[in-house]
């Protein structure tokens, strides 16, 4: 009488914590699959961004470079070193 | 009736018994079966995972990018830049109608890429063109030829290009360092590329990532020594002393003595690093600090050194020099006149061949040649710059006296540039030699130095330096506006088959500025100067006062004021 009664909700019980897990399962392997597609869109971006700091980083040196700004300075500004006797120090 | 019915309930009994049997058979099969693929125990199961999986499952690198190069203030010098190398499969685009469109849009003649794919016709991988721009890539890709695909890799970018082309070295197609600092830190500048695996469709395309086994490590940044904008200017100023003295190669290397710090380093010839094309390795050398050269009169600086510590001489003793020759076994040495009776400093100022001689036969040539090798000659310089040459003191078991004296003005030896500025370093040090490096060095990691002369020695020897540049000395084009320099000449003549070349020179000059606080080491080297100017003094004095002239500026040295009231007064303010 007594296995009968222990059978009557043990197994139910079981049998709803088999489902519980199965559902766990699948909810997991989806969570999963979402962060693995974000992490590569967000690899994408990162390399997409790397590409284009290293563009700038390139460009902006250059754009920078000594010899372009000497002769640009000297060229197009008609700048020049000032002389000697035009400076001065300024002593601290 | 009751016949049919017995045969019924026979053939009944037989069905089950033929039933059943059958059944059995149909079970062992199925166990069989499932003993060879589910259970391990057949290893049947192992088997043909391992091999599913070897037909789909791949894995494959993630690559990184390689540390960035930086100078002293953090402008790159050398940057990793994304690329994606375009491969093909062979087996699927050889036979493609669009194999003449792909050609046309890698710039490529359609029948030398028809000719490469059946080359490559049974193999999978193919590389199309490696180190395309990511944009250039993305429109191939997005054209959608059969087999065609990219790998993403890192390409090396020198942004300052030949200005610091040899310092840095170089990387081959996959980014490992080959030359210069690229080979030299190559451990610290690689990274390790991380792994991750996925699973492949029937076109090799990945269809299902497992996720990553190793995450990439990146290489780590290194700051260079250099400062680009010195770098520059020292550069400019060798390549126009190139055009002006025709000469075939060059050199010229600035040293901060304080702190051990190569500031700049530059050759002639030079390249392209950006262009692979027309890569040419005499011209990748870093000759500053590979090449070797009989030093010269730069030297007797070193030989001043050692008759200072004999006690046999002061700057201001005197020596006779007359009559302007002097006979050392079957050689007669000559000076250009007759000094007469003129003091070291003076020996020094005229580099006269005759004072130098009679100093060099009073002090013996193991006390100069111990004090070139305290002055770090015959040994590196501790940069670790690959390829360095240590240069040669002679070790001669017997030593002529021609020998003994040549020593002493700078022959039978041989030292690169970067030598010499360490030597003329531990002057401008006050006596101290400290190591020298091609990385910037943070406060308190500087290297310790090693006391190798006497501090007051260190300060007469300066004050001679000091004098060469004076009028009347061998170097006034050395001279900078403003600011007090000292140094020493040094022309050489080159060796060729058959001993010295009477048309042949090197031009040398490594000097000291400023002479109120020395700091500043910059050795100039000019190999086979042509026309008249081919002397220390005309082709490498000149190349030496604009360089530091810039030095001086860019490291915010201050000018030596004369007249502080004079010009005040000039200028309306009362004192």
């Amino acid at each position: 009488m007594r296995s009968t009664s222990l059978a009557s909700w043990v197994i139910p019980l079981l049998g709803a914590c088999i489902i519980c897990s199965a559902l766990g399962v699948v909810a997991t392997t989806h969570h999963v699959r979402e962060g693995y597609a974000r992490l590569q869109v967000l690899e994408l971006e990162r390399w997409r961004l790397q590409e284009q700091y290293t563009r700038l980083l390139l460009e902006i040196n250059t754009w920078a470079a000594p010899h372009r700004i000497s002769q640009i300075a000297v060229d197009d500004l008609s700048m020049q070193a000032p002389d000697l006797s035009l400076s001065q120090v300024v002593a601290e | 009736m009751i016949g049919q019915r017995n045969q019924f309930a026979l053939s009944r009994w037989r069905f089950v018994i033929v039933a059943m049997a059958l059944s059995a058979l149909a079970a062992t099969l199925i166990a069989r079966l499932i003993h060879l693929q589910v259970t391990d125990g057949g290893q049947g199961a192992v088997f043909l995972r391992e091999q599913g999986a070897l037909r789909t499952v791949r894995s494959a690198e993630i690559p990184v990018y390689r540390g960035l190069i930086t100078d002293r203030n953090g402008t790159p010098l050398a940057v990793s830049s994304p690329v994606v190398s375009l491969w093909a499969n062979p087996q699927q685009l050889k036979d493609s109608p669009r194999v003449g469109e792909l050609a046309q849009f890698l710039g490529l003649d359609a029948q030398a890429l028809r000719d490469k794919l059946a080359f490559y016709g049974d193999k999978q991988f193919m590389y199309l063109a490696r180190h395309q721009t990511p944009d250039f890539a993305r429109e191939i890709l997005r054209a959608g030829f059969p087999g065609v695909r990219g790998e993403r890799e890192y390409r090396r970018y020198y942004p300052a290009g030949e200005v610091t082309a040899q310092v840095l070295g170089l990387t081959n197609v996959d980014g490992r360092g080959i030359a210069g600092i690229e080979l030299a830190f190559e451990d610290w500048l690689q990274g390790v590329p991380g792994k991750k695996r996925f699973i492949k469709d029937l076109y090799g395309d990945a269809v299902r990532d497992f996720g990553v086994i190793e995450e990439p490590r990146p290489g780590k940044a290194l700051a260079l020594s250099i400062d680009l904008r010195l770098q520059y200017a020292q550069h400019r100023e060798l390549q126009r002393a190139m055009k002006e003295t025709g000469a075939a190669a060059g050199s010229a290397v600035t040293v901060d003595a304080w702190t051990g710090e190569v500031l700049a380093v530059s050759n002639y010839p030079v390249f392209n690093p950006n262009s692979r094309n027309a890569l040419d390795f005499s011209s990748a050398r870093n000759r500053a600090l590979t090449d070797a050269y009989e030093p010269g009169s730069t030297i007797k600086t070193l030989t001043l050194v050692a008759a200072l510590e004999s006690g046999q001489f002061y700057i201001d003793s005197l020596v006779d020099t007359a009559p302007g020759r002097i006979r050392v076994g079957a050689k007669v040495l000559h000076d250009p006149r007759d000094y007469g009776e003129i003091s070291v400093s003076t020996i020094i100022e005229k580099s006269s061949q005759v004072g130098v001689t009679k100093i060099a036969q009073a002090v013996g040539h193991e006390a100069i040649l111990d004090v070139l090798y305290r002055f770090g000659l015959g040994e590196t310089t501790g940069t670790g710059f690959p390829g360095e040459r240590m240069g040669q003191l002679p070790d001669l078991a017997h030593w002529s006296d021609i020998e003994k004296v040549t020593l002493a003005f700078g022959y039978g030896l041989s030292a690169t540039p970067i030598q010499l500025a360490r030597a003329y370093a531990v002057l401008a040090n006050g006596g101290v030699r400290r190591p020298l490096t091609l990385l910037k060095q943070q406060g308190d990691m500087q290297f310790r130095g090693e006391r190798v002369i006497d501090k007051t020695i260190a300060a007469d020897v300066l004050r001679v330096l000091g004098r060469v540049t004076e009028p009347g000395g061998t170097a006034t084009l050395a001279q900078v506006p403003g600011f007090s320099v000292g140094g020493k000449t040094g022309t050489v003549h080159k060796v060729g088959e058959g001993g010295y070349l009477d048309d042949q020179y090197v031009a040398l000059f490594v000097g000291i500025a400023p002479m109120t606080a020395p700091r500043y080491v910059t050795a100039i080297l000019i190999d086979q100067p042509r026309g008249d100017h081919y002397g220390g003094g005309l082709a490498a004095a000149p190349v030496y006062s604009r360089v530091t002239e810039e030095v001086l500026r860019i490291r915010n040295a201050r000018p030596e004021q004369t007249d502080l009231g004079a010009l005040l007064a000039s200028m309306g303010v009362r004192q």
